[in-house]
């Protein structure tokens, strides 16, 4: 994490990572989560897991790699992002219309509204599996 | 032992959320920490940082270690910088 984007670079990997960890070995999640999640240096990696530290640094550069080429296949983060804006101008444009419409299709509409927006939150709860 | 200040991962999966601590550099990955000195919220447009600067400054004249990370948003913040002058004032 040297890179002067530094934050940038956290941020993108660790998106990615929400979205593909489950396609790492446990050894490669352990390295990401450590250095990413817990903010260890490759250093403190390698002494915790007995490897030098260009192990330690080469071995998250390969699953940087990874997880970009998961996502230049799968494509599930720009899905993902492109989903929530989509969502969001429907929500807007619904506010304009909303009080053009009978209560009964309000209801109906919000209803819908909310299954999509609890389908794009899923993600966000529970499923902590990796 | 030394000690670090770093930028740990809290939130959900998908909602990341960051804390920036003071630690231990050998502590577990349990959670402990010594004392919570500022945020990091990606998901904000744009992103939100909160710091205690009064604290960082102290944890820094200590000797504290920031990640590169931390450093990163210390620098941005200022707080590097304020944390030099402070020392060639000494």
């Amino acid at each position: 994490m040297e890179s002067p984007n530094i934050i940038e670079k956290v941020s993108r990997l660790t998106r990615l990572y929400d979205f593909y960890a489950a396609l790492l070995t446990p050894r490669q999640r352990q390295m990401f989560e450590l250095h990413y999640f817990e903010d260890w240096s490759y250093a403190e990696i390698g002494e915790h897991l007995t490897i030098s530290r260009q192990a330690v640094y080469d071995q998250l550069a390969r699953v940087a790699d990874q997880l970009e080429h998961y996502e230049e296949l799968l494509g599930l983060v720009f899905a993902d992002a492109l989903q929530r804006d989509r969502t969001k101008n429907l929500v807007a444009t619904w506010a304009e219309v909303k009080g053009a419409v009978s209560p009964l299709l309000q209801e109906r509409m919000e209803a819908s509204i909310r299954e999509i927006q609890h389908l794009l939150d899923a993600g966000e709860r529970g499923d902590s599996r990796v | 032992m030394s000690v670090k200040i770093r930028l740990k991962r809290m939130g959900a999966k998908k909602a990341p959320f960051y804390r920036l601590v003071v630690a231990e550099s050998r502590f577990p990955r349990d959670g402990r920490f010594i004392e919570e000195i500022g945020t990091y919220n990606p998901l904000k447009d744009p992103a939100q940082f909160t710091i205690d600067e009064a604290r960082a400054l102290h944890w820094l004249s200590t000797g504290a270690q920031p990640s590169d990370t931390v450093r990163h948003l210390f620098h941005q913040a200022g707080i590097m910088k304020k944390h030099h002058e402070a020392r060639q004032s000494k």
